[in-house]
């Protein structure tokens, strides 16, 4: 019991390490940038699913499972964004009325 | 096996409404659903009925473009959420999953239960929506017309697609579950039946695009309720950006629609000649290939709707990808059926207008997907005469197929062979003379959606109502005769056809717990080669 | 109540159900995942329209309550995982006791989200539409924001209320429960932090971003 729950501490710990250092990224060092944040981001996003949720130690139909919202969900914002990012915009004149 | 008495079918184990409306049986739910789903089906029929109605003459017939506008929106909403979408899988997928598994029940029978009830609510406040009311906005609430301009009970609409999804996701969710849990002993996924892998790829598609409507849906509803939202252009939003979520579910839903009907065609073409299936492992990656591939097309739907010309492209590529897998599958049955014995009951016509009907479509599809044709015949009724020759010709026709294959598992009777026949080929005759036409009049031009057309396209109009008629009649013979069937039919043996697959192993109405043992499977599927010959009684 | 683990006739074994109850909710959380996608992607296209004015109405956020907030979720994914060890370990009050600490944790978040921050938006007038009370060339992109930042977290918040639902009937049910019996348990822990998640996602896309260079 004690050792889960030293465990599950140190977790913790660690994403809250974490979230300071995303405001770090923000406040102390801007070079980090918005890629910095991402980053953190999505590696609290790996240790709570690996932390808390024990992905690990689940078999592989579960470890598809996950990875295949992620791939999904990349399939979205991917494929999604390809048209804003190259899209040309031509400059409209509004008549005044 | 030998069955003792004491199993009791599953239609007799309780006869009162609670043991109906409360069954955690799959079996029974999938009759649930099949009363649900024909009901929608033929609501659905009647709005297309008064569609070809006004076509007939070239001012419309109707009167009103108002009321048009919301006849075919009713129509589209009601077909493709209410039939198209779960219509397979709920019915033949719900019944036979289980059985082709070798298991007792689907992994989370309350679920299955919830989905129903999701589903008639859904199916009624929809009602609600498209009748007393009505919407105008067509089936795929294009913003800003659906969050700004529209009249009508959008929010209902709405809230309607959205629970039916969560009915969606239900079921898609039961069915991997149960493909990877419940698996009889010996049933590898390799001599898994290609019906189950099909469901699985369909359930894959229902899982993971279904949620990506409902949240589009909720901010479509967002944006009207508050008159504010992503997707207001007044404020910078992007009307296309609900064009792509749209079609992030849209576009695979049309595999939703379809791949189940592979896996139905993909059972009967062997047991109707007598041979194993040609190509099993591709076939079935095929289905796979298709769930993936399908999620990375959907931009086809908006090349003229100002998307960057850049990811246009990319996505006419992309699509043309998604054909390969459907061409593998026609190859495949048509390599079945060569040199087989083929018998031509009611199944197997369906299957082969399967074949003929879906093929068009398919090679249609490629038309419209080429960037350059598309610029032309999107809009028109080139683009209708696709859609519904997949959709109505491919998928309908396999649903049919299906349903008079395992009619004698499902009923405990045979219906009528010789009307099957009959209406199996007044199906295919009325739906090419109806849809056929308006291939024509797209090429040339008409538009789609409008409640009025030119004198010069009045013939082909005519023609297309006309032959209408034919399909409706073709839709419901089989009401007739199967309700006849089911009071009078012969009774069913255990496999009537002489097919293989563990559905056929146990008695016909299967009883509740389907298998008094739980089989072994040795075997890969269609071993028809080593079948003994079917018995014509 | 014993110890033995029952299961449903479709099933194997009682361990055969358990397996197939948490794919099941593996797979449900990943349909979940995909259904927080739109928003995802409409950040991506609100802000990519333009982008200076969208991080302007990011700024106008309340970042400490943001941070805290964000503090509360993590401490309540750790509160609910050692409330699952203990009924693992066998003490029952143990569970109860923790999952009550979580369910406070997310009430916490609740109270702050929408109690506090929500209350000082919408006085600000930073609800989108015709009252929006920025002005200037960023008006607009500001909006827009809003418009994400209200839809989103009224969503996300709607999910935790459902958790809050769920680990309240855990607590109600826990009588139920034994070191050999407890997937309710499991399940709904991953729902919980699955909650979290979506917020550790949500938390830079509406504070960070905008305020980073
Ligand atoms: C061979 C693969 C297919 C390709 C390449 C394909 C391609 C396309 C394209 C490019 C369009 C857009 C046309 C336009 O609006 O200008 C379209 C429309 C459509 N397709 Fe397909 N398609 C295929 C298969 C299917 C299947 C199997 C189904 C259904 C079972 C289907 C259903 C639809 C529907 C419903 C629309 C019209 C949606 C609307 O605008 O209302 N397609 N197809
Ligand atoms: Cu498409």
């Amino acid at each position: 019991m004690t050792g889960v729950v030293v465990r599950l501490f140190a977790v913790a710990s660690l994403m809250v390490a974490l979230l300071a250092a995303e405001l770090a990224a923000v406040f102390i060092f801007p070079a980090w940038g918005r890629i910095g944040v991402a980053i953190i981001a999505a590696a609290m996003v790996g240790v709570a699913a690996f932390g808390f949720m024990d992905l690990r130690r689940e078999g592989p139909p579960v470890w598809l499972l996950a990875a295949a919202a992620l791939l999904w969900l990349a399939i979205l914002l991917g494929l999604g964004s390809l048209d804003p990012l190259t899209r040309t915009l031509y400059p409209t004149v509004i008549a005044a009325p | 096996m030998t069955h003792s008495a004491a199993q009791v079918s599953y239609l007799d184990d309780g006869h009162t409404l609670r043991s109906w409306l409360l069954s955690t049986d799959h079996k029974r739910i999938a009759i649930l659903y099949i009363v649900a789903i024909t009901f929608f089906f033929f609501v659905g029929g009647v709005a297309a009925f008064l569609i070809r109605y006004n076509l007939i003459s070239p001012n419309g017939l109707i009167g009103s473009a108002e009321t048009y506008n919301r006849l075919f929106s009713m129509h589209g909403i009601l077909m493709v959420w209410f039939f198209l979408v779960p219509a397979a899988p709920v019915t033949l997928g719900n019944f036979l999953t289980p059985l082709m598994l070798g298991a007792r029940d689907l992994a989370f029978p309350r679920l299955n239960l919830l989905s129903w009830y999701l589903f008639v609510i859904a199916g009624f406040i929809a009602l609600y929506a498209v009748v007393g009311g009505g919407v105008d906005t067509g089936w795929t609430f294009y913003t800003p017309l659906t969050s700004f301009y529209s009249k009508g009970h959008v929010v209902a609409a709405v809230v309607a697609i959205f629970i039916a999804g969560f009915s969606s996701i239900a079921t898609g969710l039961n069915f991997i579950i149960s493909i990877h849990k419940l698996r009889a002993p010996g049933m590898t996924w390799y001599k898994m039946p290609v019906f189950l892998w099909s469901l699985y790829a369909t359930s894959v598609i229902l899982v993971l695009a279904t949620p990506v409507l409902a949240m589009t849906l909720l901010l479509l509803a967002f944006e009207r309720i508050f008159g504010i939202g992503v997707f207001d252009p007044a404020i910078g939003g992007d009307p296309l950006l609900f064009q792509h979520l749209f079609w992030f579910y849209s576009h695979p839903a049309v595999y939703v629609m379809i791949l189940p009907g592979f896996g139905v065609i993909s059972e009967i073409i062997p047991a109707f000649s007598r041979k194993e299936l040609f190509g099993y492992k591709f076939v079935v990656w095929a289905s796979i290939a298709i769930a993936v591939i399908g999620f990375l097309v959907w931009g086809h739907h908006m090349f003229v709707a100002g998307t960057s010309l850049y990811s246009a492209i990319v996505f006419s590529l992309l699509s043309y990808m998604v054909a390969v897998p459907s061409a593998i599958k026609v190859f495949n049955w048509i390599g079945t059926m060569h040199k087989g014995y083929i018998r031509f009951d009611a199944p197997m016509l369906y299957a082969i207008g399967f074949i003929g009907l879906f093929t068009t479509g398919g090679l249609t599809g490629l038309f419209v997907a080429a960037l350059a044709a598309d610029v032309h015949l999107t809009q028109t009724y080139f683009v209708v005469a696709h859609f519904h020759y997949v959709m109505v010709g491919g998928m309908v026709s396999a649903y049919f197929a299906g349903f008079h294959f395992w009619w004698p598992k499902m009923t405990g009777r045979l219906y009528p062979e010789m009307w099957g026949r009959v209406g199996a080929i007044l199906i295919f005759v009325g739906f090419n003379l109806t849809f056929f036409p308006q291939f024509l009049l797209g090429y040339l031009g008409m538009p789609r959606r409008y409640f009025a057309y030119p004198q010069h396209f009045e013939a082909l109009n005519l023609l297309s109502s006309a032959s209408a008629m034919v399909l409706a009649v073709g839709y419901l013979l089989p009401l007739g005769y199967f309700a006849w069937s089911l009071l009078y039919g012969e009774r069913a043996s255990a496999n009537p056809w002489g097919a293989t697959g563990l559905e056929w192993t146990t008695p016909s109405p299967p009883p509740t717990e389907n298998f008094a043992v739980t089989p072994t499977v040795t075997q890969p599927p269609y071993q028809y080669e080593h079948a003994e010959t079917v018995s014509h009684e | 109540m014993s110890d033995v683990a029952t299961h449903e006739f479709q099933f194997a074994s009682a361990e055969h159900q358990r397996e197939t109850a948490i794919s099941g909710i593996w797979l449900f959380l990943a349909s979940e995942a995909l259904f927080f996608g739109p928003i995802f992607l409409s950040w991506i296209y609100a802000r990519l329209a333009d982008p200076s004015a969208f991080d302007a109405g990011a700024r106008q956020t309340d970042l400490t309550i943001g941070i805290v907030n964000t503090a509360l979720l993590i401490a309540s994914s750790f509160a609910y995982g050692v409330g699952l060890a203990s009924i693992q370990f066998g003490s029952r009050r143990r569970m109860v006791v923790w999952l009550l600490f979580a369910c406070t944790l997310g009430l916490a978040f609740l109270g702050l989200k929408f109690g506090v921050e929500w209350r000082s938006d919408l006085e600000k007038g930073l609800f989108p539409g015709a009252n929006f009370s920025i002005q200037g060339p960023t008006r607009n992109g500001a909006q827009l924001f809003f418009a994400f930042y209200f839809f989103s977290t009224a969503l996300h918040g709607l999910h935790l209320i459902v958790g809050l639902g769920l680990v309240a009937w855990i607590i109600s049910q826990a009588r139920q429960f034994t070191p050999k019996r407890h997937t309710p348990v499991l399940i709904v822990g991953l729902y919980w932090t699955f909650i979290d998640i979506i917020w550790l996602v949500l938390f830079p896309l509406i504070y960070l971003i905008g305020r980073a260079s």
